[in-house]
């Protein structure tokens, strides 16, 4: 294979390195205050514009011309997105790390009763519950019926049965 | 990106999904969290005397971007599969008769039993943290790793994880 580096791989490269910066800024902003999946999706969004304006405008050499090249720095950039999109999941719904922080807050070691009554800042383990099943009704997966939880037909049939098989497929024993 | 270049990374990949299926059944004790990065990292690794060796009409970068574009795709579906909450959720609503289960049964039996459980076991087992006889507290690994996280989350303003 050809080991040359492609000359269109340095500005897709910069776009990736300073997503960090464009979500740091998105961040500040008062209207997405709180609301990380949102704050994210603005900011790829903004960096996915900047990407394509800038394609459109550099030198030939740097920009993509062929469908083929298109697809390639694409991918890059998606690549970079989905990097930070695994980064930032884990620190805005965490359920381990904010175990961690739980510990880390307290000034003594905890029984797991106490990690479980003070996780997330005092709310307990029970806003997991509610947040997770807000967030399924929410998809229309679920829907309460009185105190009972029921699985959607066909929607959260279909999701449940797609989550067995990607089990299957990856060998796990256990999930969650 | 070529067809041929893209179809060499998309080998590259499925070659190391299988290795991925086959180390997570054949090695139960282990983390398949940790099995399946370790992979990918050796797997980018081994690209570069593979593709060398491979006798391909394409460049090495492209082929390589196809392999870490699907391998990343890989990686985000198989940790939605391992530690979803509600995924988990749905999976036992469906297994429930009339599919449907009371809201406090979930509660207790996956997230304050089982699921909890399960966290505290990989932080004690990943020694991010450790039981004494006060209770669990943590390990200096694990200080660091929750004091970067909250150095990041003051950062970009993330309130509360979880």
């Amino acid at each position: 294979m050809d080991f040359g580096l492609p000359t269109q791989i340095a500005y897709p490269a910069i776009i990736s390195l300073t997503f960090p910066f464009t979500l740091l800024l998105v961040t500040r902003l008062g209207a997405l205050r709180s609301r990380n999946a949102a704050q994210f999706l603005a900011a790829v969004l903004l960096q996915g514009f900047v990407w394509i304006l800038g394609s459109l405008a550099l030198p030939d050499s740097y920009r993509p011309i062929h469908f083929s090249d298109w697809l390639f720095t694409a991918m890059l950039v998606a690549s970079s997105f989905l990097f930070y999109l695994e980064v930032w999941a884990l620190l805005s719904r965490g359920y381990t790390l904010s175990m961690l922080l739980t510990l880390l807050r307290a000034a003594r070691p905890l029984s797991g009763e106490e990690i479980a009554r003070q996780y997330r800042g005092g709310a307990g383990l029970d806003w997991i519950m509610r947040h997770r099943v807000g967030g399924l009704e929410a998809a229309g997966l679920v829907w309460a019926d009185g105190r009972q939880l029921a699985l959607t037909r066909p929607l959260g049939m279909l999701i449940a049965v797609a989550y067995r098989i990607a089990i299957t497929i990856f060998g796990l024993r256990r999930t969650g | 990106m070529t067809a041929i270049e893209f179809a060499t990374g998309g080998v590259w990949f499925m070659l190391y999904a299988f290795a991925t299926c086959l180390a997570v059944r054949l090695s139960p004790d282990r983390s398949p969290a940790v099995l399946v990065i370790a992979l990918a990292c050796l797997f980018t690794l081994a690209s570069l005397p593979a593709g060398a060796l491979a006798p391909v009409e394409g460049n090495y970068w492209r082929a390589l971007t196809a392999f870490t574009f699907l391998t990343l795709c890989h990686l985000i579906i198989f940790g939605i599969t391992y530690k979803s909450i509600s995924l988990r959720i749905l999976l036992d609503l469906s297994q429930a008769p009339s599919t449907r289960l009371p809201a406090d049964l979930v509660f207790s039996r996956y997230i304050e039993r089982e699921s909890f459980a399960a966290r505290i076991q990989v932080m004690t087992t990943q020694g991010l943290a450790s039981h004494s006889l006060d209770g669990i507290t943590l390990t200096p690994k694990g200080h660091r790793l929750a004091a970067s996280a909250e150095l990041l989350q003051r950062l970009y303003d993330i309130q509360i994880s979880g």
